[in-house]
């Protein structure tokens, strides 16, 4: 197990310098000069060679990636061209926001989701399971920025119920939070139903029954426990999905999260900005993955990690 | 076949498909007026028996639109697809059946690739390569590599050992041979699934970057750029929006439930758990 953590660890560290190299060939894969595109269009000769020399941007590619990992490595993710502010700070700004509306989309997905596919495996090929199927993958089919738009016609517009911009209050969590969960709680649901109808066969459930124990408790404390791992991994790859998702449905709902900062970026070439928001987003996906495979082992004493 | 015209869903999905397709082929015949032609008179009107479903900020039929929207929206989720497939299946195969140094190098290339959700990853390749039709359907094909490369190396590492194969090594055939005259051919029902599988992201992914501003650009008729443009107009045409969103959920909608199908009449042992 120890080996396990360790040799994933290194993976992770593997894909995370990856990242940067990825992160620190975009700049350079855009048609013009790096130092200019890194710098405002009304900047000044001497602020553009100021740039190149800070990021060594007239030095060979390998010293050039060695500063730029330098500079990440001291919270330096260079100046926003359209703010002047610090990167850095315009991330710490918003990734909580970001976060936020993640782990609310999560939470739903999971509580929907978890629930639907549980009660589905149950009573398979009843109306509820025909039903909830149905709506599952159409949860997968529907883009996320057409049902958040859709959210704000119904709970907005015609209801007036909720606010559909803003993040000040957690009321405003609920529209964006609901069209994120939503569409995630069809995946969940699907693998939960397919992993609990495969547990639900095996061997030790008939002896549970044959033993007389409740189906209630046959289901919660025999079945649902091995179910899960298969649904974990989905939920780890699910926020990912996810965290790609904000960047939709934080459009449609003015949601101030890094997803929007980085669209906007992109329309106002501020590629030091879209470096930056690019490169938390793939860091985050993969400490989550990460802690998803560690998690198997927690959940799952059988799993012997070689 | 037959086991795929059984299965029920299976069937509404590929009707749903054939009419998406039939409508992009005949397009010109059906749509009852020209999709780019704008005539402010009749701007953001409801439907009517005139314009059955209402008409756009300039005037612009929306059913027409819509109907030559599924043109650009099905190639833009077919030829993704096959972008994906082109980069992910000799990296994949390639990797499984030579192992060693070359598998090490491109699965940890493909690693990198992973960790970007794939709709991040489609992004970063459009602000590199700028916004476009093109350069979405690029971006998107890029984004769906990984997955293919990591399907069709677990298909070629299980198929390499088998015995057609070794026969093939015996009457001395050329590596490049064994791979792709004997082995990726024996990998084509899975991958089938996946680019079916696919097309449904890739057409949900493409009209997110339109939606976003940084795919199809306007006047365009892209489901995702149309919906963009009318969600101004949210509050009092609705209708502008609803209707290329339902297009996308219905064709979107559609291949899932082939793809869904297809997987279990390729592997009938999952048709009781999976749905």
């Amino acid at each position: 197990m120890g080996r396990y953590i360790l040799y994933r660890l290194f993976l992770t560290l593997f894909v995370l310098v990856g990242i940067t190299i990825l992160v620190f060939a975009m700049i350079r894969l855009v048609p013009g000069d790096p130092a200019e595109l890194l710098a405002d269009q009304w900047a000044t000769k001497e602020q553009i060679e100021f740039l190149r020399r800070t990021w060594g941007l007239d030095k060979p590619l390998l010293i050039q990636y060695l500063v730029f990992v330098g500079n990440l490595l001291h919270g330096n993710l260079g100046e926003s061209i359209a703010s002047n502010m610090p990167v850095a700070y315009e991330i710490a700004m918003r990734f909580p926001n970001t976060l936020k509306l993640a782990v609310a989309g999560m939470v739903i997905a999971v509580v929907i989701g978890g629930i639907a596919g549980i009660v589905s495996a149950t009573k398979p090929y009843s109306l509820f399971d025909n039903v909830a199927m149905v709506l599952a993958l159409i949860g997968v089919s529907t883009p996320a920025f057409w049902l958040g738009l859709m959210m704000i016609l119904l709970f907005s517009v015609k209801l007036n119920w909720l606010p559909c911009t803003g993040a000040d209050t957690l009321k405003h969590l609920v529209l964006p939070g609901l069209t994120l969960g939503l569409l995630a709680a069809g995946i969940i649901a699907r693998q939960t139903r397919s992993s609990m109808l495969e547990t639900l066969q095996q061997d030790y459930i008939t002896t549970a029954r044959a033993k007389g124990l409740r189906e209630a408790a046959v289901i919660y404390r025999h079945a649902l426990k091995n179910a899960l791992i298969p649904v974990v991994t989905v939920v780890g790859l699910q926020f990912g999905r996810l965290l790609g998702g904000t960047v939709l449905v934080e459009t449609v709902f003015s949601w101030p999260g890094m997803g929007r900062l980085m669209v906007d970026s992109i329309f106002t070439r501020d590629y030091p900005v879209i470096q930056g928001a690019v490169l938390v987003f793939a860091t985050a996906f993969s400490l989550i993955n990460l802690g998803v495979d560690l998690l198997y082992g927690f959940i799952d004493p059988r799993i012997k990690y070689e | 076949m037959r086991t795929l015209l059984r299965n029920r869903s299976a069937k509404v999905g590929m009707v749903i498909v054939s009419l998406a397709i039939l409508t992009a082929i005949f397009a010109p015949l059906i749509a009852p007026y020209d999709p780019l032609k704008a005539n402010l008179r009749e701007m953001l009107q409801t439907p009517s028996l005139r314009h059955l479903l209402g008409t756009d900020e300039l005037g612009r039929d929306i059913l027409s639109r819509i109907i030559y929207g599924s043109r650009i929206s099905l190639t833009l989720g077919v030829v993704s697809v096959g972008i994906g497939l082109m980069g992910g299946l000799p990296l994949g195969a390639v990797g499984a059946y030579y192992g060693g140094l070359a598998d090490l190098i491109i699965m940890r290339f493909i690693d990198i690739l992973l960790a970007f959700p794939a709709i991040l990853l489609a992004i970063v390749v459009v602000s590199i390569l700028g916004p476009g039709l093109y350069n979405a359907m690029i971006a998107v094909g890029i984004s769906q590599l990984p997955f293919y490369a990591r399907l069709i190396r677990s298909v070629v590492l299980s198929i390499k050992e088998t015995e057609f194969v070794e026969a093939a090594r015996a009457l001395g055939a050329a590596d490049s041979w064994i791979l792709f005259r004997h082995i990726v051919p024996n990998a084509i029902g899975p991958i089938i699934v996946q680019a079916t599988l696919n097309v449904a992201s890739a057409i949900l992914s493409a009209a997110a970057l339109g939606f976003l501003g940084l795919g199809a650009q306007p006047p365009t008729p892209e489901w995702g750029t149309m919906l963009s443009k009318g969600r101004v107009y949210l509050r009092v045409a609705p209708h502008v929006t609803t209707f290329p969103g339902l297009a996308i959920l219905l064709t979107v909608l559609g291949f899932n439930l082939l793809g869904d199908g297809l997987r279990d009449a390729l592997d009938p042992r999952m048709v009781r758990m999976r749905r």
